[in-house]
């Protein structure tokens, strides 16, 4: 029966199916945020307060005529939706969602997290090159581009959590923290400098230069469409899961928060489900609130300011971590 | 340039998400530097001057309204004082000053919709938002003024089509204060946040002496220290009465440009303020005959996006013999073209385009005739 | 740092977008000069035609009923300019708020 439990704990509850059904409610909230923060209502009208939108863009989208250009490389072009989708679905096996530990937990999983986040963007990568058309390309470059000036500081923001806390597990760090949260304390700066490089790595406003629509109409996913988009945009809507859970695991103390033994299985999720959307309202507040920056803008403030920033924080922790 | 060959070419249009009307940017990039670009604007040809030859003037006033639907007034405007000056019966003094009314009106809600359309183009949705939804204040005011909100039939050959009535100049002066409240706002929130300041400062230069070598015109050129004003310059309506001050900046770029057309709408502001404290009495319209006597007649005016130029050739019949229009951004494209070219120290990257595009106003349909310039 | 405000507010506070073909239909408020469906005053209309003359679009015909000539209006076509009524010399035409004019049929787009 242990096997049984298993696959449900891993395609249903916590697994894939609980993940997917998050990602869409985690676009309609964010949708809602954004919304709201410009004084309109965002979806209304697909379920209560339009919460089946996303669901029902989905839907719309697996059913629409699917192309490939026929100039793109079709093997790499029509594998990369999939290749992100399961990308992510594996990753998020680490989040840990009912208790300490995600499904999986080894040690040196934040550094899978790490490498997983990475190469998300090299698929990006792979998208826009694959596509042969002009806007791809230059998408896709500047997708490299931008991965140069996020990618150190996201690592360094997280290592100083990792130090912080004395283990290289999420589910040693979530368990560190059952007390105290890392928020409260030195890493508190390596979170913010981890919230603005998780908006670079989700590519939303201020950095969404791959896919900036007024400069180069989608970037690197304007020849995509139909099944491969609504691929796409599930694997980004489960970025955001990703990159919300590890946020809350690295420094909100994760799904950990007072309980009882009987309750925990209830309220652990639940309190997962809060912190997560907490993240995302700070991450659609960023999104609102600045324009975009130019990609040559955004690697030079990423080199000037946060690298040194998050070398900084790394020191402070040690030196707190040595007292 | 590099040794190896790594120029392409990146066509934003005709169909693009930056551009709401049509036209080809066609920009030849070296990595994210535009180096050239040919700026083909003929999409759009709709073909009104000629249609104007077969429609009586009564007709063609609402037919000439819809060259441009964001500048309808300053169109109408033109084409009215065309006719009155062939007739040589100019309007009532009510009525000129009624008119400069609502051209200041337009001129709210026109830089008010551009300020939003620049925020756009940076990719700053969150302000494009709050600024348009304050442009319904001046869009209300607008439809409760003339009936309607953007092609508002407000102005008449010989005249304006209704009168102000005093709730009207009350919810105008309660709306012109709100306006007042929201420009300074603007004027706050803009040139604190960083991350606008690092996308418009510096970017899409254009100095006095090529401003003033490509002739260009209206805000564009004002924010480049070249003091060009229909109003100021060639007094029409009544706008010998109404002071305007001519705001100009010296910075050149795009933020002065931002910066001027706020200022601008404040100004305007003021002026309605002014229009509505000194409203003379009388008649508001002038009925004139329908034949129009034969002659010529070039009209400029001072649209929101700069100077209208209006020809009308009458032949003494009810129908105009020739119709020639000349929008404000036809002569703002060579500018386009210059400020779109890395040269030397000053660079352009693809990500300036649109903003530096938008930062002339333009409006293309209301331009495309048959020029290519490349 | 005033944009960050300003979002905050607009967050909690009131919603700037009418919920308008479904709900907050009585909050859609129309000025008195607002240029909706034409209505015509039968009794005043002397059948001069000067409105047929004058429509820019040709959205007015003349027909002949008991009385005599009288206009038709095709809405499809009207682009509420307002010129009828300017021309009108018995001010028999007239302008109302009903805005909502669109219709499946242009039989139904008439104004008779």
């Amino acid at each position: 029966m242990d096997w049984a439990l298993g696959l449900v704990s891993l395609l249903v509850f916590p697994g894939f199916a609980l993940m997917i059904a998050l990602s869409f409610l985690y676009e309609w909230y964010d949708r809602k945020l954004y919304a709201g923060i410009q004084m309109r209502r965002g979806p209304l009208y697909t379920g209560p307060m339009g919460i089946l939108q996303p669901f029902a863009d989905f839907i719309k989208l697996m059913s629409k005529e699917d192309l490939t250009p026929r100039h793109a490389d079709r093997r790499v072009f029509n594998s990369v939706p999939v290749i992100m989708v399961a990308l992510m679905l594996t990753a998020l096996t680490m989040i840990p969602v009912t208790g300490a530990s995600g499904l999986l937990s080894f040690s040196g999983d934040i550094v899978f997290a790490i490498v997983a986040m990475t190469f998300f963007c090299v698929l990006v990568f792979l998208a826009g090159f694959s596509s042969m058309s002009r806007y791809s390309i230059i998408g896709a470059e500047r997708a490299v581009l931008q991965l140069l000036g996020f990618e150190i500081p996201l690592m360094l923001s997280m290592v100083g959590a990792c130090i912080f806390s004395g283990s290289v597990t999420i589910s040693g760090i979530v368990a560190q923290q059952s007390g105290l949260w890392n928020l409260i304390g030195p890493p508190l700066l390596g979170f913010a400098i981890f919230l603005i490089a998780a908006q670079a790595e989700l590519e939303r406003v201020p950095f969404d230069m791959p896919e900036a629509e007024q400069e180069i109409v989608a970037g690197w996913l304007t020849e995509y469409s139909g099944r491969k988009l609504a691929l796409i945009r599930l694997a980004r809507n489960l970025e955001l899961i990703f990159i919300a859970g590890l946020a809350a695991a690295l420094y909100l103390g994760g799904p950990l928060g007072p309980s009882t033994d009987a309750l925990a299985p209830v309220l652990f999720p639940l309190y997962f489900i809060a912190k997560t959307l907490f993240v995302i309202l700070l991450l659609a507040f960023m999104k609102s609130i600045f324009a975009r920056v130019r990609i040559d803008q955004m690697v030079s403030f990423a080199w000037r300011y946060l690298i040194p920033l998050s070398l900084v924080q790394i020191m402070i922790t040690l030196i707190w971590r040595a007292l | 340039m590099s040794s190896y060959e790594r120029l392409f070419d990146i066509p934003i249009g005709p169909q693009h998400p930056a551009l709401k009307e049509p036209v080809l940017l066609n920009l030849k990039v070296d990595g994210e530097h535009v180096v050239d670009v040919g700026v083909d604007i003929s999409y759009n040809h709709r073909g009104m001057e000629k249609a104007a030859e077969y429609r009586t003037y009564v007709q063609n006033l609402y037919l000439i309204e819809r060259v441009c639907g964001i500048c309808n007034i300053a169109h109408t405007l033109s084409f009215g004082t065309a006719i009155e000056g062939l007739h040589g019966k100019p309007a009532p003094e009510r009525a000129k000053v009624l008119r400069v009314l609502a051209e200041e009106l337009e001129r709210i809600q026109s830089h008010l919709l551009w300020l939003g359309i620049a925020a756009h183009e940076i990719g700053f949705d969150t302000l494009f938002m709050y600024v348009w939804l304050d442009r319904e204040i001046s869009l209300d005011i607008m439809e409760a003024f003339a009936g309607n909100r953007i092609t508002s039939s407000y102005i008449s050959i010989g005249g304006v089509k209704r009168d102000m009535t005093p709730e009207i100049a009350g919810k105008m002066l309660k709306g012109m204060d709100k306006l007042e409240g929201r420009m300074a706002y603007y004027r706050k929130a803009i040139s604190e946040e960083r991350t606008v300041l690092k996308r418009t400062q510096g970017v899409g230069l254009l100095g006095a002496a090529d401003v003033a070598s490509l002739s260009a015109v209206g805000p564009f050129a004002r924010a480049s220290g070249v003091a060009v004003d229909v109003r100021a310059d060639d007094p029409y309506a009544a706008h010998e009465l109404v002071p305007i001050k001519v705001v100009t900046g010296d910075g050149c770029d795009v933020f002065t440009r931002i910066m001027v057309r706020i200022d601008e709408v404040v100004e305007s502001i003021n002026a309605i303020r002014f229009c509505l404290g000194h409203l003379p009495s009388g008649p508001i319209l002038q009925r004139l005959p329908r034949r129009v006597p034969a002659g010529d007649f070039l009209s400029r005016v001072e649209a929101p996006r700069g100077e209208l130029t209006h020809f009308v050739r009458s032949d003494g019949s009810d129908k105009p013999y020739r119709y020639k229009i000349k929008t404000p951004t036809f002569s703002n494209i060579p500018s386009l073209a210059k400020m779109l070219k890395s040269t030397g120290r000053y660079v352009v990257n693809i990500a300036d385009v649109p903003v530096i595009l938008a930062s002339i106003d333009p409006c293309f349909s209301c331009t495309a005739r048959f020029e290519r310039i490349g | 740092m005033s944009i960050y405000r300003e979002a905050y507010r607009s967050l909690f506070g009131k919603k700037a977008t009418l919920g308008y073909p479904y709900r907050d239909r009585e909050m859609v408020h129309l000025p008195d000069g607002f240029r909706g469906r034409m209505a015509l005053k039968r009794e005043a209309c002397i059948g001069c035609t000067i409105c047929e003359k004058d429509c820019p679009s040709t959205a007015i015909t003349i027909i002949v009923d008991q009385k005599g000539k009288r206009p038709v209006f095709y809405l499809d076509k009207c682009m509420f300019c307002g010129q009828c009524q300017e021309s009108c010399p018995t001010k028999a035409i007239s302008f109302t708020k009903e805005f909502e004019n669109a219709a499946l049929s242009r039989g139904v787009m008439e104004v008779r």
